[in-house]
Formats: structure tokens, C-alpha cells, sequence
């Protein structure tokens, strides 16, 4: 069927025509204080059908894909079609993709164990042992804690002859913890997961994490404010690898930097880190949250080298803007569901090792702040601002890690702050799983080295 | 330009609408885009049958089918146009008194759905819940526009180049970085096996715009407008982008210190969705995980401000006749002259904390803002508002804006979602701003970083202004409808 509408569209003028089938299936779970809240399970399968038209984009989505009435289907790639036609006679720089290799390949990256052989009581007992457990702890309040599967399968067809078809399983355990202490209330979030099966439980055990989480939790619940200004800062792995998400990683997303929203504009082959600083975004990594064979129009992933000793090497691109800035596509195109378009995405985001200790690190820091685990970010890439913020800090004094903090967020400028890292540790972690919201939300990972920055600013009550 | 008169003459009016239901009526009479949102409520119908003959004591199905278009920006050009249609059924089932889900996209995906959400039943706790089991819901004229869904894809460019274009037209060195044009519509429809049978349709016009300025230093600006009616300004939004891209330019450093700030809708908003409002669900407030926990007759908040839900608001991005599993919507008073007078539910909180539903039943995803059939209802606000009185009766931003001596306008701020949701506290940044002296906007900001805690800051509101603005949920389906307001004392790093 496919094939036939590849070929109408064709017949109907358009220069390149790609069509999208996603089927997603999954299972999810959440237990609050003991007691299951919900159980959710489903299919849900759909196309989409981009085309160019003389330089312009059309595309159409349905999840009305019975075989029966190609009907609908032809209607999607007709519709498809007269939104590219419109939109051509208004658009003044024609696009074209960069021509790259016609994969013809089927890839299904297999869980060691997959998530559907395991039984829902299991699946019920790990989140479940996950909240008894974490409820052990003093002060807390209530948890919640989730676990999800999901098998994504997508097929991707294209009128340069593209006939791709992956299959990838993500599997993820997270807890929400609130505790309470007098009238004082601090949340923590913990997360385990990654484009793997079941197995990713035997690699990462939850209940350490959860437990790592209430303690944590607990030290918060008794934390004062942190100073604010600007100051040294050491981060863990996981918030070294928000930082390179959220400070560099959008910035050089190839769609901002052709639409003039990025600060990164002109800025390859520029040094605009410390020397010391290499920063990929790799979406080859096994098991990676941010992982895939494949991107959304038919690319293999890639490890893109962003940063190299402080220079800008590449930016991450899909076809229309590799074509724009004349370079090599690299596989950045990701979508959320067959419903959208592909944008340019991020995968997994790490900073590459130093060779320092993580002791160090800190021991010639006189006043400082060491931050772990962050709840996210945001950045404003065109003028190349942002925030995120830390789940867990403490006070560094003197060389030593002192008090716990509560509340540590870091803002900056990202220009700046790329050239004040100034040691890096051997030793490299990948953070935890995130989803990354730009318009649509697509799984990620990112991680790093524990990093020190020599000044940055951080927000706190004091 | 006067665009908004050419779509309404555009818009052939050939649906019709039941005045009591907003459901259409006269298939006969449809146009082809608006045939994209029937439902069928025979579908819900066969698939209650089907869980009942599989063992299911009560049954809900809930349907939603929608269709939009849509037109990005990119550089000054439209870049990207595209449509889509979707149709998708979330099926609850209650069996020995456990509640079970599935969802699917068609009849056949059902028969699996709802083996699965009978399955998994077993491992759910026994409840006293029960489905809707009658409609008593009343007529809302404002969220459907047929209008809106006779928009053709040149009168849908059109307004996107309007948009671009009336930005371009401010300043020659405004470049319209991003934004564009949507529209659609949508039918949701719930039926369970008490016989109830509600349905509904919508519409809705949004658009957006991102501006930026390279010149003597970077500035952007952004607007956008959403709405139920086919009555949306698009030069103004395009301009009031521009605008401040304008005004951003040169800004100066701002001295860390306290300050009266003053956020303007889109900033506030960001702030109260993260940290005020989800603390006003009934189910962590009585669960004592709130800040809002046994506070209940307390003063909260200015005694000249109240904070209100109402899923009634006239062209409200989430008003509708029911909530997502058929309590009919309403006005919920939540702060009254800065007191703490009640909390959100839906029907399975109500249950559990011997409450009533509020008809704040909201289906979906943990991250965004859209409804889905993939997930079960949960407690949400749906149209967030505030009323003040005395000296916080609405003025006019200009007005408000003369009695601060010193203080900051706070147009956009990055990182509110990354507040703490359990204490309210929160520490963000804000890349455009303005410094306010002796009472009129002086310059532009550097980006300044803004601390505090919001419950506490209810208390330190002093001034409202009367430019109420419909804002959508960042990464929530909160919608909110709240002009700028003056916060007291703030740390500004």
C-alpha cells in the first residue's frame, strides 16, 4: 500500500515524498503509598506523509490506517500535497534535503529481556518493594513510584527508494518522594531506565536508588538556603551532563542555528570552551535513553563530535539543514509520534573525561558549591541564557564538603560559562533518563565527568 | 489590515450546531472538515457490550477525534504546513470492584484493550467507584466556532504571512525567528454502561511568534494568542513580538538586591503552574504533602485577592460542558479574599476523601499540555483566574506600573518547571526584562536570577493589572487566564 501511495505522490509532482508508520505498545504503572493508582496499557499505530512540493513542506498524519479504506490514506498524502503546493508559492529559499545513504535495512535493537515476557505481578512487585522500601525511611511522607515499558516500532519509506524498519524497547522505574518535617515539605525524584529491557534492573538496582533518594531526601529536609551570587561550583555526572544539555546542547541544534534563534551561529571552528572541554552527543551509545538506530527520516545515528578541546566542531542537523549549512547529515531528526514532524533533537549529550580526582576538584575551592542530580532546565538559545537546578548540594568550604543545601539553581551565560570549566574528572557517569520538551517531548541521556566551573551564578534565599 | 473580517467572511457558517449540546447536529450538512470530528457514539456502545460479555461490572468509554492545521515559521517564512486527523478510545472497567484501563485507536485494538484493562484488574485495590451514571450538564455557547473549521489552507498561510509580516513591518532589523498558525477542532464523547451519553465538540485558533534583533546586543521577544472563536488579532500579536524585541535592545545590569517586581502573565503563569496551583489538588492537600495541607479558613494569600477555577469560562482554553469522565463543570472559589476555602477533585479523590468531585477530571500525559485517550483522569485545574478587590482591583498595567519608585517588569522567565513542587520554592531565571524607574519603564534588563517561595509570595501581591491573558500550560494541561501582577520585596541575584 505504501509503495502505491508513494508512487500517486509522485505521479502528483512532489520531488521527494516520505512516509512515517509508528506503532508504539507499552505498559505503565503507578503505586502510591502501597496502593496501586493505575494500570495502563495500549496499542496505537498511525502514518504520516511529508513531502516537498517544489521546495515546500506538506504533511499529514492520521491513525486511520485500515487497509480497507485507502481512502483515508489517499486523502492524507492528497492533503499532504495541497499544503505543499500552498505553501510554494509563498516560500523565497527552496528547500532541499542533503542527499545521503539509502539505507534498506531492518534493525530491531532486542532487549537481553524483553519487558512483555515479564509478568505484571513482577513488574507490580518491583514498584511496589521500591515504595516499602523508600517508606522505611524517617519523615517520609508519601512515594510514589512508577514503572514503564514501551516497544516502538517504526517503518519509514521514501520516494529516493528508503525502506527502513527499527524496533526499539525503552524500560523505565522511577520514585517521587515527599517528605515532611514539622511544617517543612521537599520532594526528590529518582529514575532508572534506558533503551533497554528488563535486564536494565539487574544492571541498576532501584531500591539503591530510592534508598540513596530518601537519605537524600532527608539531608534536604534539614538543609538551609543556599548563598547566592557568583561562586565555584563542582557538579556530578548527572548535572554536568544537564549542563551540556541545557547550556550547550540546544544552542547547537542545526534548525535553531538556521533560523538565527542560536548563539552559535558563526561560531564553528571558534574556540568557545576551555581548552580542556569536549563535549559529543551520541545516539550509538547501548542502552542510552536518547538512543536510536535509525533517526525519523531515515538517517543512521551517529556520534556527532559538538565540541573538541574547546572548539565548535559540528552542529546536531537533519537533511534540510545539513543542506542549508553544506554539511554532512548527521542524524539529529527525532519526532515524538507519527502525529509530528521530525525536529532537530538531541540524543545522549556527554561531556568527554578529564584526568583529574574528584577530590581534586575541590580541594582548592575556599567557599563553593558541589551539586548533584538535577530536575532539569531551560535555556534561551538565541541569546544564549539558561537555568537548571540541582536536586542535592552542599556547601564546599575550605577544600571539604561541609553542609547540605536545599534549592541550588545556576544560571548563566553559555559563553561564559563553557570557558570557566577548569578540571574535569577521569571517572565518567551517565545521568539519569530525561525527556526533553521542545515542542514535542523525546527521551534522552546525558551524562559526564564530574566538572568545576570557576564561577557561576546560583540562586538561593540567602 | 484588517484580517480578522476577512476570515469570518470567509468562513462559510453550513454546520449546525445544537444550541443545548454544542454537538452538531445535520450531518447532512457537514463540510469535509468538520465530518473529521464526528464521533460515533455506536462505537462506545459495542465496546461497552464487549467488556460487559467479558466480565466487567461497569464500563466508560471516552472518545476523543480531532483535526488541526497548522503553519511554522522559520526566518521570516513559513516553512512547514501540515494537518492531521485523530481518533483514539480510553476504556475504564470496574470488575469485583477494581478499576482496570486500556486504550486503542479502533474496534479491533479494543477487544485487546479491554482484555488487558479487565486483566489487570486483579492487582488493583477494591473501591465504592463507580462511573457517571447520569448527565445533568448544562449548554456552553463559547467553544465552538464552525468558522474556525471552514479555514482553507491559503486562508491558513495567509494569516501566518500577516503574522510574520506585521512583525517585519515594526523595525528592519526584527527577524522573525519562529512561531506560526494553528486551527482545528475536536468531538470528545463518553458513554458508560449506565446509559449516560455525553459528547461535545470544540474548536480552537492559536498562534505564536518568536522575534529576534542583532544589533548592538541580542534581544528577542514572543507573543502569542489562543482562542475559541475565530476572532484572533494576528498584527497585534506580530507587533507586540516586535516590540519588545525592540525594547530589549541595549540592556543594562541590574544590581542584585530586593525589588518590586512586576510579572506579566506569561511570567506568572510559568510560576503559579509549577508551585501554587497543583498544590490545590485535593488529594496531596488532604494527604498533608502540600504546602496548602491543614490550612484550610487560612489567610494564604492579599485579603484583596482570590484565585478561582472555573471550567465555565467563557472561551476559556479548557472550558467545556463536562470534565474528562462526565462531572459537570464548574466555578470553584479556591482562595476567597485570601483565604483558603477548599481544593480540587475529581471523583476518585472525591471518593477517598469523602469530598465531591469538582469536575476537575483531566486526561493527560505527565508531560504536556494536550488531552489524551492514552491515560486515566486525574485531578487538574482547568481555567485558573483571580479576582481582586480594594486597593487590587484591576487597573491598568500603565497605572500599576506609576507606583513603583524601583522596581523590575518580568516579561519571560526560564526554569519555572524546575521549581520545588512540594514546597513552592523556586529559583529561576529571567532573560527579558525591565528595569521600572520612578514609575516608567527605564531600559532593558540583563537576565537577572529570581528566588522566593510562591505559596509565601501570595501574601506579598499587592497590585493587579486588567490585562488578563489566556495562557496554556507549559508542560501541564493548566490553562490560566491572569493579568500581570506586582510582587513585593523579591530577591532578585
Amino acid at each position: 500500500m505504501n509503495d502505491k501511495l508513494l508512487k500517486k505522490a509522485e505521479s502528483l509532482g512532489v520531488q521527494y515524498a516520505e512516509i512515517r508508520t509508528v506503532n508504539t505498545s507499552g505498559l505503565s504503572m503507578e503505586l502510591k503509598d502501597g496502593e496501586l493508582k493505575k494500570t495502563i496499557t495500549g496499542d496505537e499505530k498511525g502514518l504520516s506523509i511529508r513531502v516537498l512540493f517544489d521546495g515546500a513542506w506538506g504533511f499529514s498524519a492520521t491513525s486511520n490506517l485500515s487497509e480497507q479504506d485507502n481512502r483515508q490514506l489517499n486523502k492524507t498524502l492528497e492533503t499532504a500535497v495541497l499544503l505543499a503546493k500552498a505553501n510554494s508559492h509563498q516560500i523565497k529559499e527552496k528547500i532541499e534535503l542533503k542527499p545521503t545513504k539509502i539505507l534498506q535495512t531492518s534493525i530491531e535493537w532486542k532487549p537481553k529481556r524483553n519487558p512483555a515476557d515479564v509478568a505484571i505481578e513482577d513488574k507490580f512487585e518491583l514498584i511496589s518493594d521500591l515504595n516499602k522500601r523508600i517508606h522505611d525511611f524517617d519523615n517520609i511522607l508519601t512515594v510514589t513510584t512508577g514503572y514503564s515499558d514501551g516497544l516502538i516500532k517504526v517503518h519509514i519509506q521514501n520516494t529516493e527508494g528508503l525502506d527502513v524498519r527499527t524496533q526499539v524497547t525503552r524500560t523505565v522505574a522511577q520514585a517521587n518522594l515527599v517528605a515532611r518535617k514539622d511544617s517543612n515539605i521537599m520532594g526528590y525524584r529518582t529514575r532508572v531506565g534506558g533503551t533497554f529491557g528488563y535486564e536494565i534492573f539487574s544492571q541498576v538496582d532501584p531500591i539503591e536508588k530510592g534508598e540513596y533518594a530518601a537519605e537524600a531526601l532527608n539531608r534536604i529536609l534539614s538543609a538551609r538556603s543556599p548563598p547566592s551570587g557568583h561562586m565555584p561550583l563542582v557538579a556530578d555526572p548527572s548535572l554536568a551532563g544537564v549542563f551540556a544539555h541545557e547550556a550547550l546542547g540546544h544552542g547547537v541544534e542545526a534548525d535553531h542555528v538556521v533560523s538565527h534563534e542560536s548563539i552559535m551561529e558563526d561560531k564553528i571552528g571558534e574556540m568557545i570552551a576551555a581548552e580542556i572541554v569536549s563535549i559529543v552527543d551520541d545516539s550509538t551509545i547501548p542502552g542510552g535513553f536518547g538512543s536510536f538506530p535509525v533517526d525519523d527520516e531515515g538517517v543512521s545515528g551517529s556520534r556527532k563530535v559538538i565540541i573538541q578541546n574547546g572548539v565548535l566542531k559540528n552542529f546536531i542537523n537533519n537533511r534540510e539543514t545539513a543542506f542549508k549549512l553544506d554539511i554532512e547529515p548527521n542524524g539529529g531528526a527525532r519526532a515524538e509520534s507519527y502525529q509530528v514532524r521530525p525536529l532537530v533533537r538531541m540524543s545522549n549529550t556527554m561531556i568527554e573525561p578529564g584526568d583529574h580526582t574528584f577530590e581534586e576538584l575541590i580541594e582548592d575551592i575556599n567557599r563553593g558549591i558541589y551539586a548533584k542530580g538535577s530536575h532539569g532546565g531551560e535555556v534561551d538559545t538565541a541569546k544564549g541564557t539558561f537555568q537548571f537546578n540541582a536536586q542535592e548540594a552542599f556547601l564546599i568550604e575550605d577544600g571539604e564538603i561541609t553542609e547540605p543545601l536545599k534549592d541550588v539553581s545556576l544560571s548563566g551565560s553559555t559563553l561564559e560559562i563553557m570557558k570557566n570549566i577548569n578540571a574535569l574528572t577521569k571517572q565518567r557517569e551517565f545521568g539519569e533518563p530525561g525527556f526533553c520538551g521542545k515542542g514535542q517531548f523525546v527521551p534522552v541521556g546525558d551524562g559526564g565527568p564530574y566538572i568545576r566551573i570557576s564561577s557561576v551564578t546560583v540562586g538561593g534565599s540567602e | 489590515m484588517n484580517n480578522k473580517a476577512d476570515v469570518t467572511e470567509a468562513g462559510k457558517t453550513m454546520i449546525k450546531v445544537d444550541p443545548n449540546t454544542n454537538t452538531i447536529v445535520d450531518p447532512k450538512d457537514l463540510a469535509p472538515k468538520a465530518e473529521e470530528i464526528l464521533i460515533d457514539l455506536d462505537l462506545a456502545h459495542k465496546v461497552i457490550k464487549l467488556a460487559e460479555g467479558s466480565g466487567a461490572a461497569e464500563v466508560e468509554v471516552f472518545m476523543i477525534k480531532g483535526t488541526d492545521t497548522g503553519f511554522s515559521i522559520e526566518n521570516n517564512v513559513v516553512t512547514f504546513a501540515s494537518s492531521g486527523t485523530e481518533f483514539g478510545m480510553g476504556i475504564r472497567v470496574i470488575k469485583d470492584k477494581r478499576l482496570g484501563f486500556g486504550y486503542c485507536t479502533n474496534l479491533d485494538g479494543a477487544k485487546n484493550a479491554v482484555k488487558n484493562a479487565l486483566n489487570f484488574t486483579k492487582l488493583a485495590k477494591q473501591t465504592e467507584f463507580s462511573f457517571v451514571d447520569k448527565s445533568n450538564y448544562s449548554k456552553i455557547n463559547s467553544i465552538f466556532d464552525p468558522s474556525i473549521l471552514e479555514l482553507t489552507i491559503d486562508e491558513g498561510l495567509e494569516l501566518t504571512k500577516q503574522l510574520i509580516d506585521s512583525g517585519l513591518e515594526e523595525d528592519p532589523r526584527v527577524i522573525v525567528t519562529g512561531g506560526g498558525v494553528g486551527f482545528g477542532g475536536g468531538t470528545v464523547g463518553l458513554a458508560t454502561s449506565f446509559g449516560v451519553e455525553q459528547e461535545y465538540s470544540v474548536t480552537e485558533i492559536q498562534c505564536g511568534v518568536a522575534t529576534l534583533i542583532k544589533d548592538k546586543s541580542i534581544s528577542t521577544g514572543f507573543e502569542y494568542e489562543s482562542s475559541r472563536k475565530n476572532d484572533l488579532d494576528l498584527t497585534k500579536v506580530g507587533k507586540t513580538a516586535a516590540d519588545l524585541a525592540i525594547k530589549g535592545q541595549n540592556p543594562q545590569k541590574i544590581e542584585p538586591g530586593k525589588y518590586d517586581i512586576m510579572l506579566m502573565p506569561h511570567a506568572m503563569a510559568q510560576l503559579l503552574e509549577f508551585t501554587v496551583i497543583p498544590a490545590l489538588y485535593g488529594e496531596p492537600a488532604l494527604k498533608g504533602e502540600s504546602v496548602y495541607s491543614n490550612k484550610l479558613g487560612e489567610n494564604v494569600a492579599n485579603p484583596d485577592i482570590s484565585l478561582i477555577d472555573d471550567g465555565t469560562m467563557e472561551n476559556g482554553i479548557n472550558t467545556a460542558p463536562i470534565d474528562d469522565e462526565g462531572t459537570p463543570s464548574k466555578r470553584t472559589v479556591l482562595i476567597e479574599n485570601g483565604i483558603l476555602k477548599t481544593f480540587l477533585f475529581d471523583r476518585q479523590s472525591a471518593l477517598e476523601f469523602d469530598q465531591t468531585s469538582t469536575g476537575n477530571a483531566v486526561r493527560a500525559e505527565s508531560l504536556g499540555s494536550g488531552r489524551s485517550y492514552k491515560t486515566v483522569p486525574k485531578t487538574k485545574a482547568l481555567n485558573i483566574t483571580v479576582e481582586g478587590r480594594h486597593g487590587a482591583k484591576p487597573r491598568s498595567p500603565n497605572t500599576v506600573m506609576a507606583e513603583l519608585e524601583n522596581g523590575l517588569m518580568i516579561c519571560d522567565l526560564l526554569g519555572a518547571h524546575t521549581s520545588n513542587p512540594a514546597s513552592g520554592d523556586f529559583s529561576v531565571n529571567s532573560p527579558t526584562l525591565f528595569k521600572i524607574s520612578g514609575g516608567d519603564v527605564a531600559r532593558a534588563g540583563q537576565q537577572v536570577m529570581i528566588s522566593g517561595n510562591m505559596p509565601e509570595l501570595m501574601k506579598h501581591i499587592i497590585a493587579l493589572g486588567n490585562d488578563f491573558k489566556d495562557v496554556g500550560g507549559g508542560l501541564t494541561p493548566i490553562a490560566q487566564r491572569i493579568p500581570s501582577m506586582v510582587i513585593e520585596d523579591v530577591r532578585i541575584i
